[in-house]
């Protein structure tokens, strides 16, 4: 995989393999499904254009997501300044009975509301490490900032999401 | 609240999977309709102009830049083809100015005088043949870019430029990120140097020095005794004083560990501790003593400072770090001599080994920055300023360890020009950091400070004999070590580069975009719009420098307004 990719067949690989990281993080960014599949095929065609120009010095996960967020930006940039807001009736139905499943599944759902609510600074690198779950180096190199500045942030992201949940 | 079930969570309950038919889609894109960058570029453009357009301005300098290149391949050494070229593709209509070679004596004093009065007088042109040899003070502060950058988004050009204010062309190019050839060994400094073609100037050519200090790697050191020392006056109530100072304050904390220890003093109409000798470690206790801080009252500014001394010396790490920041709007308004007061106690305090770094909120032109400017300067510590989050995370997070930890102190320059091959040169900024020749051996003699990792460039617009030979200037750099009172010498024997690389071509850049807001009789040909149009070439994707570009293109779109 880590090797140039000459063609098509290189492609659907590399879709196979990380299409729904690429799909998600998109969808976590801009939150409408139309949109984030466009991203998705920008990022795909982008790499399929650009690959002979990836140099080893990252992983190609740490690579696309790059392109992902990047094209995420210039998008919520290019339409207008989108505030995600999620509410609790973004619940989906389980069909779980447990209680303590239910108990679990509430608290999940706070704290993933809490993390969809924090500002973009600070919500990427929350999304970045836990669910894409790079190191704080990687995130570095998607975002292009300083090993510090990541762990500063991830620190205050961490210190605001306590303060949201137990407000 | 457990974040390691965040990816279960949301791959189970909020993720989205990718459809066969969007593969194919995307196949198809790549097969069925001969892609190719073009055509994706046109598909793009129905979706997104602002894209569209990005992508046309790449392509445009990828072509520009192998254009470039080959003429460069076919120019020889300072033929002047370079620039020339592209110029000729650019305007051919531009004015190509004579300037006459001056010869006016460095007059330390007169431009201290004119710095106090709110007027830079630039450095004038010298002769080779009247001084070859030019000595500077390095100034690794940045605070003038920042300030500009929150007047001019409350004014036009022609206003700033109307109020008389003006930034200082040093600390515009030293507020950007650099990629040059570390410190290798024992010593803290590596120099480069590198002449290209002044862009502003067509007979002219820039020499470009950096130096670049040492990285540190900060848990390794002996640990820092920092005292944030904060003004809590009735002027600091503005939000993008008290509040920033304190959310970016608290970010600074975070690269703290258990060998620092970390106080607080605060000063308003009277003076308190706040918090005395926390452990790095501490952060939660940290945090809450800057949470509690409120504002009201006057400004005491010099007995802040005592107060701040007296508890650095009761935490003071012997070999390690010992540094007072404060943190204020620069408005003093208690005790008549309370401004010189300050500036001679933190002189005094520096031979102590306690340094002083200067982080401004909301600094006035009229009133606090000059002040500021040589606090900081007197105390051997930066001066910067905080006008967002964003600038307080690349003051405290970013450069951390340059904002905290100096290097090599008193860094003075000597460049000496090689009458046979250089005309006439001039010293671009670092107006007021111009030493006599004498005093670059005279230890007695105080000079800017180097940061762990930090680049100080300075660029000297030259002028050169025909015919000239390669061996155009030699630099000389004095130091010391942070703990040390006797200064060591570096000289820069490597040759001087015509590898011409994009950090040149950005600094040249800010330089340009100075001359032009500070409406210098030095600019020639320098226009924003090429400004615009070398910066965004040269920005790299990194941030910082194309915000620069923004901010320039906001500058001339509001130029009258």
């Amino acid at each position: 995989m880590e090797e140039i990719c000459h063609d098509t067949c290189e492609l659907s690989t590399l879709m196979d393999e990380y299409g729904n990281c690429v799909l998600n993080t998109a969808y976590l960014y801009v939150k409408d499904k139309q949109l984030a599949e466009d991203i998705f095929q920008e990022v795909f065609l982008k790499a399929y254009l650009k690959f002979n120009t990836f140099q080893a010095r990252s992983s190609i996960k740490t690579w696309l997501i790059r392109i992902t967020i990047n094209l995420c930006k210039d998008n919520l940039k290019s339409t207008y300044k989108k505030k995600v807001t999620v509410g609790l009736d973004d619940i989906t139905a389980t069909s779980e009975s447990a209680e303590k499943a239910a108990v679990e599944h509430i608290e999940s759902e706070r704290l993933y509301i809490a993390v969809m609510s924090l500002k973009q600074n600070y919500r990427e690198v929350i999304l970045l490490r836990y669910y894409n779950q790079l190191t704080p180096e990687e995130i570095s190199t998607v975002l292009n900032i300083h090993g510090g500045t990541v762990r500063t942030r991830l620190f205050r992201a961490t210190s605001c999401l306590k303060k949201i949940l137990t407000d | 609240m457990d974040l390691k079930n965040l990816k279960e969570y949301i791959d189970k309950n909020k993720s989205l999977e990718v459809a066969e038919e969007l593969k194919q889609k995307t196949l198809e894109a790549t097969t069925n309709k001969e892609f190719n960058e073009k055509a994706f570029i046109i598909k793009h453009n129905k979706k997104h102009k602002s894209n569209f357009k990005r992508i046309i301005a790449v392509a445009a300098c990828l072509l520009l830049a192998v254009g470039l290149g080959t003429t460069a391949l076919f120019s020889g050494l300072f033929s002047g083809m370079l620039k020339a070229n592209y110029y000729e593709n650019e305007d051919p209509l531009r004015y190509i100015p004579n300037i006459i070679v001056e010869n006016e004596e460095i007059n330390k004093d007169m431009i201290d005088e004119a710095y106090q009065n709110n007027d830079i007088i630039e450095n004038p042109i010298v002769k080779t043949s009247t001084e070859n040899i030019s000595t500077f003070s390095i100034d690794v502060d940045t605070a003038s870019y920042v300030n500009f950058r929150r007047y001019i988004s409350t004014m036009s050009l022609s206003q700033f430029q109307n109020n008389k204010y003006t930034i200082r062309t040093e600390e515009a190019i030293n507020y950007f990120n650099y990629s040059y050839d570390k410190p290798v060994g024992d010593t803290p400094i590596a120099v480069t140097t590198t002449v290209g073609d002044c862009s502003w100037n067509l007979k002219a050519k820039l020499a470009m020095i950096t130096v670049v200090g040492k990285e540190l790697i900060t848990t390794e050191q002996a640990g820092s005794n920092i005292v944030f020392l904060v003004d809590v006056s009735g002027s600091m109530s503005a939000e993008d004083k008290l509040p920033l100072l304190k959310e970016s304050l608290t970010m600074a904390i975070e690269n703290l560990n258990e060998k620092d220890t970390v106080s607080i003093v605060t000063y308003a109409g009277g003076v308190q501790t706040i918090l005395s000798g926390a452990g790095g470690n501490e952060k939660y206790r940290i945090i809450e003593a800057f949470n509690s801080l409120v504002s009201g009252g006057g400004t005491a500014g010099a007995d802040g400072l005592n107060l701040a001394y007296s508890v650095a010396n009761d935490y003071f790490i012997e070999n390690g770090n010992n540094r007072i920041i404060l943190a204020t709007d620069g408005d003093f308004n208690v005790g008549p001599n309370s401004v010189e007061e300050m500036e001679q106690l933190v002189t005094q305090k520096r031979e102590s080994g306690i340094f002083l770094s200067v982080i401004g909120f909301g600094v006035s032109y009229n009133s606090g920055d000059k002040r500021l400017e040589v606090l900081a300067d007197n105390g051997d510590g930066g001066y910067y300023v905080i006008d967002c989050l964003d600038e307080g995370e690349k003051v405290l997070c970013d450069q951390f360890s340059s904002t905290l930890y100096t290097v090599a102190k008193d860094v003075k320059l000597q460049v000496e020009f090689n009458i046979n091959a250089v005309e006439s040169y001039r010293l671009i900024g670092y107006e007021n950091r111009v030493l006599s020749n004498k005093d670059f051996e005279n230890d007695a003699v105080d000079a800017g400070d180097l940061g762990a990792g930090q680049t100080v460039t300075a660029l000297y617009e030259i002028v050169l004999k025909e015919n000239a030979a390669s061996d155009l200037f030699n630099v000389d750099v004095r130091y010391k070590d942070p703990n040390e009172n006797e200064s060591k010498l570096y000289s820069h024997t490597a040759q001087i580069s015509t590898n011409l690389t994009g950090d040149f071509y950005f600094a040249s850049a800010v330089a340009e975009a100075c001359l032009v807001i500070n409406n210098s009789k030095y600019k020639g040909t320098a226009s924003l719009e090429h400004t615009v149009d070398t910066a965004r070439l040269y920005s790299n994707g990194d941030i910082y420098k194309e915000n620069f570009v923004k901010l320039l293109e906001s500058v001339i779109n509001n130029y009258n307004t």
